[in-house]
This record gives C-alpha cells, sequence and structure tokens, in this order.
C-alpha cells in the first residue's frame, strides 16, 4: 500500500510540474521602475548609437557623469530580431513590458486595443534646432507622423500620434563606382546621354533605362575583354524581392503621375492607389508599365537575365554579399548597406555609391522640362512606448531628446542613416568626412522633386481608409501575391495577364482585389 | 469506533480517488473542453481592430470554403490539396516498413545494426534531422553555385544539376525532396511497431509454416501479414490522421518559404503561420481555426471510411 501510495504522490507531482510551464519565468523581467528599457531591431544602424544616446539623456537627465551611467543599472537595450512582428510578446505582459520598442512596423491594432501609449504631448513639445525651437509636430516629417496616427474609436474627427518616426530609408540601387570608371561604353542600340562617348569609360551612373540597357551591354564587351564574369545588376529572388519595390514604385510613378494623373487619364496617380477607394486602383497602367520595363531587363525565354546566374536560389544577403565583393556593378539595396556589409567592402578595396533609379522614357517632368527626380523611401521604422510600460515618461522625454537637431546629427553621422525631420546633415555636418556612399545617399534623399511612400499624403489624415490602416496592404503592393509570385509569373505571363486579366492557373492581382475589397467593405461598413 | 474507522477510512479512499479524477477532469475540462469550444464559438465570430466581437454564423467558413473549393485563394487551395501528401507518404512507408520489420523479425545478418539505425530518427528531433538532410543537398551562391552536399555532388556528377532546396526554382523536385525526407523519418517508428507485433507471433507458426515448405516471402505474405493484420489496420486508420500535422517536413526541408502560391504549402502550416504572427490579430486565428475545422470535416469521413472498410475486408486475429 506504501507503495502504491508513493506512486500515486510521485504521478500528482509529475502532473503537476507539467502545468509549471504555464507560470511567468522571472528571468524574462525587463520592467524595471528608473531603468529605461528599449527593445529595438538590431539589423542595419547597430547598438552603438543607442548606447550613446541612453549615456548621454541619463547623464543629463540624472545630472551624473556618463561613465557612471550603465548598462543593467540605468538603461538596458534589447535587440531582437523578430520584433517586427513579434511585438505582442513584449506589449502583452507587465514583466517583459520595455519602455521603448523601435521597431519596422507597429501593428494598428495594438494602437486600437489600447496597447500603445498616446504621443501626442511628445509632438507639441518643442526641440532644439538651428532655427530656434520648433515644435515636433511641425519638424517630423508630416507623411511619417500621419503614418502612425489612428484614431481610438472608429468615426472620431481627430487622430492621435502613436509613434515617433525613425528612420527614413531611401531604397534604390548602389554601384560600385571603382567598377564604373573601368567599363568601356561600346557602341549599341541604346540612346545614352551626350557625356558617354564609344569607347570611354563611364563617369557616372546610368540616369535612363535606356543607359541602363547600355550599361548592361558594356559589362559584356567588358567581361569579355577581360575574362572576368562582373555581374550587371545584382537582386536576389529567394526569400522575397522586396527591394524591386523601389523599381516598381519610381517606374508606376513616372508614368502615372505622382499626385496627379500623368499618361493615363482617369485612372488616378500613384498616390491614389494608397486611398484605396476601390479594386480599380490595380488598373493603373503606369503599375503594369513598371512590370513590364523589369520583365524587358531582367527576364528573357523564362529565365531571369542580366543579374547573378544563380539569382533564383540567392538570398538578398547573398546577393548584397556578392557585390560588396566586387561581384557585381550594381545591386539594389538601400542606405544600411555600407554599415551591414562593412566587412566585406573593407577587404574588396572598392567605392560604393548610390544612384537613383534610372528614368522610364516618358517619365514625368518637372516645369522646366527635366526628369521629375524621384525617391523611394521606407519610412515605416518607428520608436513606440507601450501602455504598459513602467517609465512611460521617461522615455517619452527621451524620444524627445533623441529628435533635437544636434541629435538628428549624431544619428546621422554615427549610422548614416537619416531621420524624417527637416534637417539637412549637409549643411549642418560641413567639414565632417562621411564616406562617399553616405554622401551620395545624403544627395539621394535630400536632391529628390519628391518622394515616394507607400502611404496615401494628400488626404486629411481621418480620411484615411481603414482597409489600408488596418489591412497591412502597404506591405505587399500586389495584395496576397508576393513579390517573388509576381517575379517569377513574370516568367510566363504578360504584366496585363498578371495585374489584370488572369489565367487558367493564375487569379489576377485585379480579381483578387474585387474579392477582398467586397470583404473589407463588409468588415469595415464602408 | 471500529465503524467510525471504516468510515474515516472510506471517506480517506474517497478523497484520494476523487483528487485523482479531478486532476485529470480539471485538466480534461481545461485543455479539451475549453480549448475546442471556444474555438468552435470564435469561429462563428468576426473580430474588429479593436477586438470586438460579432456573430456572424458562418461567414468565416464560406469564406474559405470558396477559398478552397472554388478556388478563389489560389494559395489556400494548394495548401489544402498538398496536406494529403501526407496520405501518399504513409502508404509509401507501408510496404518498406513491413519488409523491413520482417527482415529484422527473420533476425537477417546485421539486424541488431541496422535496428539500431533504423531506431535512430525516432529519437532524434525533426529539426536536426531535416539540417542534417539539408546538408546532403546544400549550395552555395555567392553569385555561382557552388555544390557542397554530398548528394548533390554525386547526382551533379551523374548529370543530374538541380537548385534542391530554392522553392522557385526547379519546382518539380522539391515534393519529391519532401517524400524522401519523410519517408526516411517517419520509417523508424513504423518499423518498430510491425516488429513488436511480428514477435508476439508464436514461434510455433513460424516453425509449422517452414516444415510446410513456406519460403521466406511465402511466410511474409501467407502468414505474418495475416496474423498482424490488426496493426496494421489500426495503423492504416493512423495515415489519415497525419493529415493534421503535416508541415514540420516541408516547412523545415523549404526553410519557411512555402513558394509561389503556397507551391509547398499545407493546411497545418498554414494554420502554424496564421497563429505565429497573429499578434493583435484575432481575425487570423479564426481563419486558422476554421481551417483546422473544416479540414478535420474532410478527413474525418475518409476516416471513418477506412475503417468501416478495413473492419469488413480483414479478419479478426487472436492467438
Amino acid at each position: 500500500m506504501k507503495k502504491f501510495k508513493f506512486l500515486a504522490l510521485s504521478t500528482a507531482c509529475l502532473a503537476l510540474s507539467s502545468l509549471t510551464g504555464c507560470t511567468t519565468n522571472s528571468d524574462n523581467t525587463i520592467a524595471q521602475k528608473d531603468r529605461l528599457s528599449i527593445v529595438y531591431y538590431p539589423g542595419g544602424y547597430g547598438s552603438e548609437y543607442l548606447t550613446d544616446f541612453c549615456k548621454s539623456f541619463l547623464s543629463q537627465k540624472l545630472g551624473k557623469p556618463e561613465s557612471e551611467i550603465i548598462e543593467g543599472t540605468h538603461y538596458q537595450l534589447i535587440p531582437d530580431d523578430g520584433i517586427t512582428y513579434g511585438a505582442d510578446y513584449y506589449l502583452t505582459s507587465d514583466a517583459r513590458c520595455p519602455d521603448i520598442i523601435i521597431s519596422n512596423l507597429l501593428s494598428p491594432k495594438a494602437v486600437t486595443q489600447g496597447y500603445v501609449a498616446n504621443l501626442d504631448d511628445v509632438f507639441e513639445t518643442s526641440v532644439e534646432t538651428s532655427q530656434g525651437k520648433v515644435k515636433l509636430e511641425d519638424y517630423v516629417n508630416k507623411e511619417a507622423i500621419e503614418q502612425y496616427s489612428y484614431e481610438i474609436r472608429r468615426g472620431q474627427t481627430a487622430k492621435h500620434r502613436f509613434a515617433m518616426p525613425w528612420t527614413a530609408i531611401p531604397i534604390s540601387i548602389a554601384y560600385n563606382d571603382t567598377l564604373l570608371h573601368k567599363i568601356k561604353h561600346v557602341q549599341s542600340d541604346f540612346v545614352v546621354g551626350e557625356d558617354i562617348s564609344v569607347n570611354s569609360v563611364w563617369t557616372r551612373a546610368p540616369k535612363t533605362v535606356e543607359e541602363l540597357k547600355a550599361i548592361f551591354v558594356d559589362v559584356d564587351a567588358y567581361n569579355q575583354e577581360n575574362g572576368t564574369n562582373i555581374t550587371k545588376l545584382g537582386w536576389a529572388a529567394a526569400n522575397g524581392t522586396n527591394w524591386f519595390e523601389s523599381f516598381i514604385t519610381t517606374w508606376w510613378a513616372q508614368r502615372q503621375g505622382v499626385d496627379e494623373e500623368y499618361l493615363y487619364e482617369g485612372e488616378g496617380s500613384y498616390y491614389d492607389f494608397w486611398k484605396y477607394d476601390s479594386p480599380e486602383i490595380f488598373k493603373q497602367t503606369g503599375l503594369q508599365d513598371a512590370l513590364s520595363t523589369i520583365k524587358e531587363l531582367f527576364i528573357s525565354n523564362g529565365q531571369y537575365v542580366n543579374s547573378y546566374p544563380s539569382v533564383g536560389s540567392m538570398t538578398i544577403k547573398n546577393a548584397q554579399q556578392a557585390f560588396a565583393e566586387g561581384k557585381a556593378l550594381m545591386c539594389l539595396t538601400g542606405d544600411f548597406f555600407e554599415q551591414e556589409y562593412s566587412l566585406f567592402i573593407k577587404e574588396s578595396q572598392q567605392t560604393f555609391k548610390m544612384m537613383r533609379v534610372p528614368a522610364i522614357d516618358n517619365a514625368l517632368t518637372n516645369e522646366d522640362g527635366s526628369t521629375k527626380e524621384l525617391t523611394y523611401l521606407n519610412i515605416s521604422s518607428c520608436a513606440y512606448v507601450p501602455n504598459k510600460a513602467a517609465n512611460k515618461e521617461l522615455a517619452k522625454e527621451f524620444l524627445i531628446y533623441t529628435s533635437s537637431e544636434a541629435n538628428l546629427v549624431k544619428f546621422t553621422k554615427a549610422t548614416g542613416g537619416i531621420r524624417p525631420f527637416n534637417y539637412d546633415v549637409r549643411e549642418l555636418a560641413k567639414g565632417y568626412e562621411f564616406s562617399e556612399f553616405k554622401k551620395s545617399v545624403f544627395d539621394l534623399y535630400y536632391d529628390a522633386d519628391d518622394y515616394l511612400y507607400k502611404f496615401p499624403r494628400n488626404i486629411a489624415v481621418e480620411d484615411i481608409s481603414p482597409i489600408y490602416l488596418y489591412e497591412g496592404v502597404s506591405e505587399v503592393i500586389f495584395l496576397g501575391a508576393n513579390y517573388a509570385t509576381v517575379l517569377s509569373s513574370l516568367k510566363d505571363l504578360s504584366p496585363a495577364q498578371i495585374m489584370v486579366e488572369g489565367t487558367s492557373s493564375f487569379n489576377s492581382i485585379y480579381s483578387r482585389a474585387v474579392k477582398s475589397f467586397n470583404e473589407w467593405k463588409r468588415i469595415y461598413g464602408l | 469506533m471500529i465503524l467510525k474507522k471504516q468510515v474515516f477510512a472510506k471517506t480517506k479512499r474517497t478523497v484520494f480517488i476523487c483528487s485523482f479524477l479531478a486532476l485529470s477532469l480539471i485538466h480534461f475540462a481545461v485543455f479539451w473542453c475549453f480549448i475546442n469550444f471556444d474555438t468552435i464559438r470564435l469561429t462563428l465570430f468576426r473580430v474588429n481592430e479593436y477586438g470586438e466581437e460579432t456573430f456572424v454564423w458562418f461567414e468565416n467558413y464560406s469564406r474559405l470554403f470558396k477559398d478552397i473549393f472554388l478556388k478563389e485563394d489560389t494559395s489556400a487551395a494548394n495548401s489544402f490539396w498538398n496536406s494529403f501528401h501526407a496520405v501518399g507518404i504513409n502508404f509509401i512507408i507501408l510496404p518498406i516498413s513491413i519488409i523491413v520489420a520482417y527482415a529484422f523479425y527473420k533476425k537477417v545478418y546485421g539486424y541488431s545494426f541496422y535496428r539500431i539505425i533504423f531506431y535512430l530518427p525516432s529519437v532524434i528531433s525533426i529539426v536536426v534531422l531535416a539540417a542534417a538532410f539539408r546538408e546532403m543537398f546544400r549550395q552555395f551562391n555567392d553569385g555561382t553555385t557552388v555544390i557542397i552536399g554530398p548528394v548533390a555532388q554525386l547526382l551533379s556528377a551523374i548529370g543530374i544539376n538541380k537548385e534542391w532546396l530554392t522553392p522557385d526554382v526547379d519546382v518539380n523536385v522539391k515534393w519529391p525532396l519532401i517524400y524522401t525526407f519523410a519517408i526516411l523519418n517517419g520509417m523508424g517508428a513504423n518499423v518498430i511497431l510491425l516488429t513488436s507485433a511480428m514477435n508476439r507471433i508464436p514461434k510455433e507458426i513460424s516453425e509449422a509454416s517452414r516444415l510446410d515448405g513456406c519460403g521466406f516471402f511465402r511466410e511474409l505474405t501467407h502468414v505474418t501479414l495475416p496474423l498482424i493484420m490488426p496493426t496494421i489496420t489500426t495503423w492504416v486508420m493512423m495515415i489519415f490522421s497525419s493529415v493534421y500535422a503535416f508541415f514540420m517536413q516541408p516547412m523545415l526541408i523549404l526553410e519557411g518559404n512555402s513558394g509561389v502560391d503556397g507551391k509547398f504549402l499545407t493546411t497545418p502550416w498554414q494554420i502554424f503561420n496564421l497563429v505565429a504572427d497573429a499578434g493583435f490579430d484575432t481575425q487570423r486565428l479564426i481563419s486558422a481555426a476554421c481551417l483546422g475545422i473544416i479540414l478535420t470535416m474532410f478527413v474525418l469521413p475518409l476516416n471513418l471510411l477506412m475503417r468501416a472498410l478495413l473492419n469488413r475486408f480483414t479478419a479478426e486475429v487472436s492467438y
């Protein structure tokens, strides 16, 4: 009987211990009063700049020298690669909740369900700039603020600010400047600028799609002459091809018009697309033009061309690394390239620069007849304060502190990244030795005639469609079909078939949109 | 006094039994009843951006039915039908496992060694196995393809050059690759199950069959198989249940990339994705729950049909 009782007791203990997984692990505790904790996405800009900001901010706040501000005691930095889609892990817990989250996304449903603190008071605060004190509301890029403005209840007339825009990332093409100056222009059918003559080397990056085609021919000639195997334009198709957005958005807007219609009457402009009024927006011809140009440049006989031989199986990292090693003339990337691949760049000892997406023919022009210089910007990166944060006010003060002009410049110097505020680092950091790559990024940003965001600008923030706000439609332009699907389908189908007509084995994006819109209208009562 | 003691002992015993039963009942109530009923309840609601629920009857089901059966969503339709590859895989495993188990039962030369080899996949994590399997086909890209995996090298040497692990290139080789992995991974446990069943057959029957002139294979088909039929019947019935859990193999082999329009996606994998990235979007959880129920509605009748057929056509065995 004793044996039986012992066995029974052991079984009960085992059964109970199986339930202990439900308890909270105290090691995961992040929240602590008077300790500033920040969870951040570690890619791109690293963490050194955040350490500097924490030390200088807390030193000022606590009246202690920076050397006495210690990580773990006064502040805590937690890198998290999965923060973009995993913020609920932090936001829903009292113990795990940090004071600030810096991420590439703020889930709108986290806001509407009350997990994110209102930052209206932060934007009402003024910060020091060289022009005197400026209210943050007027200092931050309007689109970047509005992107993260939400009504607390639908139907309210006012929307509120819930996130501080963190970076504005120009996405475009980087090129190997050292290599470019070795590529000789040869006679071809493609029209190039007068400053590029036959048998002389390229002195600048291609500015038009025609010039891009010409340089592709020139790279072939260079490879043949020198027995090399330089890739023309590196990109990757194995794990998402999102950097293609810069091509798609630029060529689309150049034909469709940025704010107002350009070539195609009655179809709306690029920014009209993001209003998400009806599924008809997917019939915009400019979008098909962009896909046609991609097909023309990168697909031939059902195969990818003018890129790495194994582009289909390369990841974005593979493609950028190979480019940094000097294996390609150009590569799709963003302003973070130099920071992320510094090791390989150092080894290859070549100079890299960013260039604008070459203009399509019949592109939108300025009043003086010159082509409108468009830069595609990713402004989704932001910092926000969870509602459960232990040090909410401290967090808000930190966000204000990092938004002063001096700290914006400090950020840019440290990371090469640009924050979406009205400051020109070229003016404010005169004499500071930025790398050639960073300088070209600044040119791409500051010299643009206009920016392309995936955001419905030019409408009152209250009028932004709930479809846009809550359905994550800006994450992928083609709704349910991701970029890899669209690119891969371009091998066999025409852009018109992909976007509007469809085939027996491929539902067109338009037909997918019709279905989704019907559902969205029902959900949001539109 | 004695009566009092007896009553006390009885009460003690009753409390003891009840406390044990309570644990199981609470576990059953919380982790089975509550979860399942709440799941079914949730599928009848729509949750808006504020987390508020609206009763919508079968709207969620009707949407998914259209997606899957009218192919309004290619990815959902593909994933649903892809789930049934699990049945195909198990039907391939079945004869192989029988032959291997029989070889062990008949103690072929080196059977102890092979038994351990076959048993290994059952005790090693599928994640490790998948990583090892991927290494066999590993290719490295730095602009040009460099073949590293020994199997990929071997295949390349005989002229078969494929992008083995990239979902969107050489699409046709991916399912055979997943099948190969799933078969290698799934065989161990089945071989153990069948060997155990075979070992229960009385030695006299085996000896008698040999005295009657049965050879190696004749004994398998005419004696051993009929005697282990109840085990095989149970297993065949479980084959259809494997559809519910078929996602780790393709997901691990393709490192989470389900290919263009969900070419390699399965419904359980889709459910996993929906739940993993749900965040604050309860509607994703609802879609996952609906998919699970639709799959059950489809598989359960097949399961019952298979059971009825097997019961009808297989004789009862006792020894």
